[in-house]
């Protein structure tokens, strides 16, 4: 359930939020959006595509992290192994307009060991400030996902890629819903459209979303690793 | 004589479940008469022909089809030197191979063959139109066409519903036990995929094949005619002869026990290239060892322990399985 409700001083001088990465607190997910400033980072880790949010069938970018439901293979416990998508360091904490929304239900608010939002005089705290920087970032991001996506609608450039997946353990993925980069469209495009995407800064980024499905096969053995670990009692 | 496998008639009170309990759960082999009696397949063989009934629907996706002289008289086997066959292979569109294997072979004529040919592929509509309730539809059948021929004794690593359409066929099967006895071939020069008893396929030869006397007694037979069924357990040898001018077969292959999707021959080849050159003694030992823990004659190595205490030793599912195959394939990958 959620429960968001426009933060101010006054009703919420005394929110404490977990910020921290957790599975138990909001970072136990597969797939993460991702906005454009952040693909060229999040490209050299794991793979990024294109994938259809599921009340609206806008396209929408994100990063694949793991391969079951809730598999985060870039969490360990409480560590977080390279850069940890805003989409997920912003929770709890929302854009509202020009405001900022809390969702009271998340499991980070009132978590022990949570940080304070706001001083004793009602001003925000260094980590409020922080949560506002990303959320601007963020807000920023999505927007810039949004046009980038347009352009490349535009000149037919994404299409559906199906995984079929077989795991050390034996278990198999048929990963359905997933789009990427029409490389063999791209290859065609005429030459005053290349320089016009090289121009504004999205040649760079698509040719990180294909490189990053060079990253599938590392994310695969870093589930496979998991598995091993549970394993390391038997010897031959 | 040989013995009949046990024979039920199809009704009954057979339903999935009892198949699964009362038929395959006994792992041997058992004749279901009548089982696809009501096939539209069937009453066509019986009627306008399993030509006419399988024509409309015959893709063109290619098929190996088995050529033999006439002198072979329809026993496709190996060459006199085992270095190769007494008959040809040829890629055909399954539709022509049809029309050239359901029309009677004059005298004097080249027979054909064609086993195991997926309908999913060649004969789309064949499923449907001829279901199979014992099994949960997932396994789509497979097709077995030919004049008169004697398909070499071997055996399967899967269990097999042999259903036939059009003609007679007597099976000639031998438990899996019987496998010193039988003179196997190679494994990898087979005509079909899967290694043959040189003893059980060609005419008798006592002086050559004489272990195979022993098992006189052992084989089991069984006719089947048209809409009657076998099921054959995973590895019982088997030579099938099929008698008529024009026969037809659908089979369903299945794995009645995965764990899952590793097949247990795989196990036997790794064994083979870890175990198989090593002194008798040390096979002696690691014998035990397999007995011991893979199995099983006495039980769960594990027995005299709390059950959690069985570590990767207890159930398979739903985590040790995959625990034990990631170290396996792990330690493979880096050896």
């Amino acid at each position: 359930m959620t429960n968001i409700v426009m933060l101010n001083s006054r009703n919420h001088r005394d929110l404490k939020v977990k910020a921290g990465p957790s599975a138990s607190l909001g970072d136990a997910q597969r797939f993460a959006a991702v906005i454009p400033g952040e693909f060229t980072q999040m490209a050299t880790v794991c793979p990024l595509f294109f994938s259809k949010d599921a009340e609206t069938g806008a396209f929408y970018c994100g990063a694949m992290l793991g391969f079951d439901e809730g598999e985060n293979l870039f969490l360990d416990g409480d560590a977080y192994h390279g850069h940890r998508p805003l989409s997920l360091q912003r929770l709890p904490f929302f854009t509202a307009g020009p405001d900022i929304a809390v969702d009271l239900d998340h499991p980070r608010v009132g978590a022990s060991g949570g940080a304070e939002v706001f001083d004793a005089e009602g001003k925000p705290t260094a980590y409020l400030e922080s949560v506002v920087g990303s959320l601007r970032q963020l807000h920023a991001g999505q927007e810039q996902g949004k046009v980038l996506i347009e352009t490349l609608l535009k000149h037919d450039l994404i299409e559906p890629v199906d995984l079929d997946i077989a795991f050390d353990d034996g278990a198999h993925h048929h990963v359905r819903g997933l789009y990427t980069i029409a490389r063999d469209r791209l290859e065609a495009l005429a030459d005053e459209v290349v320089v016009e995407l090289f121009r504004r800064g999205y040649l760079l980024l698509i040719h990180a979303m294909l490189l990053s499905q060079k990253q599938l096969p590392a994310l695969i053995e870093r589930r496979n690793a998991r598995k091993l670990e549970a394993s390391a009692g038997l010897r031959f | 004589m040989a013995q009949a496998p046990r024979t039920i008639s199809a009704g009954s009170g057979l339903d999935r479940e009892a198949f699964a309990a009362d038929i395959v759960g006994p792992c041997a082999p058992v004749v279901i008469r009548g089982l696809v009696s009501d096939w539209p397949a069937v009453r066509a063989a019986a009627g306008e022909g399993v030509l006419a009934y399988l024509a409309p629907m015959a893709t063109d996706t290619p098929v190996n089809v088995f050529v033999g002289a006439p002198e072979i008289e329809g026993r496709y086997y190996y060459a006199d030197d085992l270095t190769g066959f007494n008959f040809s292979q040829e890629s055909q569109p399954f539709a022509a191979a049809l029309q050239r294997i359901l029309r009677p072979a004059g005298e004097g004529m080249a027979t054909a063959y064609v086993g195991s040919v997926p309908t999913s592929l060649c004969a789309p509509a064949f499923a449907a139109e001829n279901p199979m309730p014992l099994l949960d539809g997932r396994t789509p059948p497979r097709l077995w066409l030919g004049h008169a021929a004697q398909v070499a004794c071997h055996y399967d690593t899967l269990d097999n519903l042999a259903c036939v359409i059009a003609g007679t066929r007597r099976f000639t099967l031998y438990p899996p036990e019987a496998i010193a006895d039988l003179y196997v071939g190679p494994i990898d020069l087979t005509m079909a995929g899967q290694p043959v008893s040189l003893a059980a396929s060609a005419p008798p030869d006592p002086d050559r094949y004489p272990r195979f006397e022993r098992l006189k007694g052992l084989a089991l037979e069984a006719e089947l005619g048209p809409g009657d069924a076998l099921y054959l357990p995973k590895l019982w040898w088997h030579r099938v002869d099929s008698h008529a001018p024009v026969n037809a077969m659908a089979n369903y292959w299945w794995d009645a026990f995965a764990s899952g999707p590793d097949a247990p021959y795989m196990s036997l080849m790794l064994a083979l290239i870890a175990v198989s050159e090593r002194p008798e003694a040390e096979r002696a030992a690691w014998r035990a060892f397999f007995d011991h823990y893979v199995f099983r004659p006495e039980g769960h190595p594990l027995a005299h322990l709390p059950s959690d205490r069985h570590g990767i030793l207890g159930p398979l599912h739903p985590d040790n399985y995959g625990v034990i195959r990631s170290r396996i394939l792990n330690t493979l990958k880096r050896s």
